[in-house]
């Protein structure tokens, strides 16, 4: 591993940089560098912002030397970053996924761009294990690595004006769930009765950067006894 | 519980404290007043904690009417037949200064004349549930505020009690002018960003040597300028990362993209430079058809800028608690 780079983005942001690539590799060391400077307790972070191959700080520059801070940083971060310096386990969190082409009305062109049938689509993306890179964009949208190759699919040309909430979709070598009710480009093959973000609920992310997600397919008895539940229990 | 009713909200009225801090690896962006220096000050004026909510006025203002006795304050841009009270009481409503209002009495909000955003504080805030920590409201994902969206004609909001027996009072009139040239400057300065040593030198300095005009097509999730456009770094587009209020990206395009209080957690745009905090204020009184340009200076200079500016709590006035009889120390 190399040493990260720590670069200010702004008087007020600390950047750093991992390993130019964004294998399972780098993944585990922002991982490792997250939990460490999250555990530090470091009263001068704000804010801790994950990503592919890279860690934002978010510091108050009046309230603390953000020389100092940098030092401080720097040092917690070169034991962290040492590939036998231990981090909390995965924790694995199993998705239930309905298939059905009302929830998935691209499962036959991520089918047809990769010569497979719905089923074979439906068994290559619930027989992968994906880890959670970290979650942006949105609350609760989760940035999974692990798709199978073979079901990489472009976005759709023109996308979608408006997106049901718990949408499962791929775009590009990505699959993700959509956490709100939202327009977007990316093909749908399914839908979780899931909610993937509560603001009110704790903890309001059902995943969490580091997370091993799995898929479950479901019928669609069980996504609409899921949902009523869910129903009776708010 | 003492509320406040929306009789009419304005343009786009929400409610805003300094932002949801902290929740950023769970995708939750800050949101938060666009100018929090306005907001502090009214906040400071009435006695209030720093990070107490009060509405964010958008170009346009409101009518608003409290149940109970209360002081109000009125910050940010410049409004235009601002007033409190209904028909022969009706009288002015000043820009900084903290007002007293009775039950049901009207308070009116007219159109901004300088400056985009107006905040009106209130004794004791506005008490909205907060979520994750904040009331700050964030309408792309419906979080916070009031339902998560902007106010609408009919709504009543929870307001904190008046502390009573205070004898308020507003900054000196060096102080305003001091607030306002903040508000006024439009050469804003910035630091280096996340990528700006990616760019060419000629294109950095290209970016500063232009002028670049706000457009209509600018929220509070982003700010968009028109000028000369600058090539970004590769072909655009990069691995997603963290973003920053005041990072400006550069898209394909070449028209540089501010980002703001609701930008997304994480975007994939090459950022030549960040505003820095103390410029913030004056970026979120922008109006469309401003001629802006950006200039660097040093991390170091930015910090000493935004020490010296945080100079200005020192010389606002507190509320002064009057002894009564019957009060012990409170």
């Amino acid at each position: 591993m190399t040493t990260p780079q720590l670069t200010w983005s702004s008087e007020r942001t600390l950047r750093i940089a991992f390993a130019e690539n964004a294998d399972e590799t780098v993944h585990r060391t922002v991982r490792a560098a997250y939990e460490s400077l999250r555990a530090s307790q470091l009263p001068a972070i704000l804010d801790l912002t994950p990503a592919y191959d890279t860690l934002q700080v978010t510091i108050d520059p009046l309230a603390h030397d953000p020389t100092a801070l940098e030092r401080s940083i720097a040092s917690l971060l070169s034991e962290a970053v040492a590939p036998d310096h231990p981090i909390p386990p995965a924790r694995t969190v199993t998705i239930p996924v309905c298939y059905d082409p009302e929830f998935g009305p691209d499962l036959e062109s991520v089918g047809a761009h990769n010569n497979l049938s719905i089923e074979q689509v439906v068994s290559r993306h619930t027989s992968a294990e994906y880890s959670v890179h970290f979650l942006g964009f949105s609350p609760g949208f989760a940035y999974l690595g692990g798709l199978a190759r073979e079901l990489w699919t472009p976005r759709l040309d023109t996308p979608r004006t408006r997106i049901p909430a718990g949408s499962v979709g791929i775009a590009g070598s990505q699959t993700g769930i959509y956490p709100q009710s939202t327009p977007g480009g990316w093909r749908l093959i399914g839908r979780t009765p899931l909610v993937l973000f509560d603001p009110m609920r704790d903890p309001p992310a059902l995943l969490s950067v580091g997370d091993t997600v799995r898929f479950q397919a479901i019928s669609r008895d069980e996504y609409e006894s899921h949902r009523n539940e869910r129903r009776r229990t708010t | 519980m003492t509320h406040l009713r929306i009789v009419e909200p304005g343009m786009l009225t929400t409610v805003q404290d300094l932002g949801r801090i902290g929740h950023s690896a769970i995708g939750v962006t800050t949101a938060g007043a666009a100018d929090p220096l306005s907001l502090r000050i009214g906040n400071r004026l009435l006695g209030n904690d720093d990070h107490d909510a009060a509405l964010e006025i958008t170009l346009i203002g409101g009518h608003f009417i409290p149940d109970a006795d209360t002081i109000v304050c009125l910050t940010g841009a410049d409004t235009t037949g601002s007033s409190i009270g209904d028909g022969e009481t009706r009288r002015d409503l000043p820009a900084w200064t903290p007002m007293p209002v009775r039950a049901g009495e009207s308070i009116r909000i007219g159109h901004c004349t300088t400056g985009t955003r107006a905040y009106l504080c209130i004794a004791g805030g506005i008490r909205t549930p907060p979520a994750l920590g904040s009331r700050s409201t964030h309408i792309p994902s419906g979080i916070g505020g009031h339902e998560g969206r902007a106010l609408k004609p009919g709504d009543t909001l929870p307001i904190g009690e008046q502390a009573s027996h205070h004898i308020y009072s507003k900054p000196s009139q060096a102080t305003i002018e001091r607030i306002r040239a903040i508000h006024a400057r439009r050469s804003l300065r910035i630091t280096h960003g996340a990528h700006t040593l990616r760019f060419a030198r000629d294109q950095l300095d290209r970016f500063e040597q232009s002028v670049y005009t706000m457009t209509e097509q600018s929220d509070r999730m982003g700010i968009r300028f028109r000028g000369t456009a600058i090539t970004p770094p590769g072909d655009g587009h990069l691995r997603s990362e963290a973003t920053t209020i005041g990072a400006i990206q550069v898209p394909h395009a070449g028209q540089p993209i501010v980002l703001f209080v609701d930008r997304p957690t994480t975007g994939g745009y090459p950022i030549i430079a960040c505003i820095i905090a103390a410029d913030l204020p004056a970026l979120a009184q922008c109006r469309p058809q401003d001629e802006l340009r950006f200039q660097f200076i040093t991390r170091h200079h930015a910090v000493a800028l935004l020490k010296e500016q945080e100079q200005i709590f020192d010389d606002l006035p507190r509320p002064t608690p009057i002894p009564t009889a019957s009060e012990t120390s409170r």
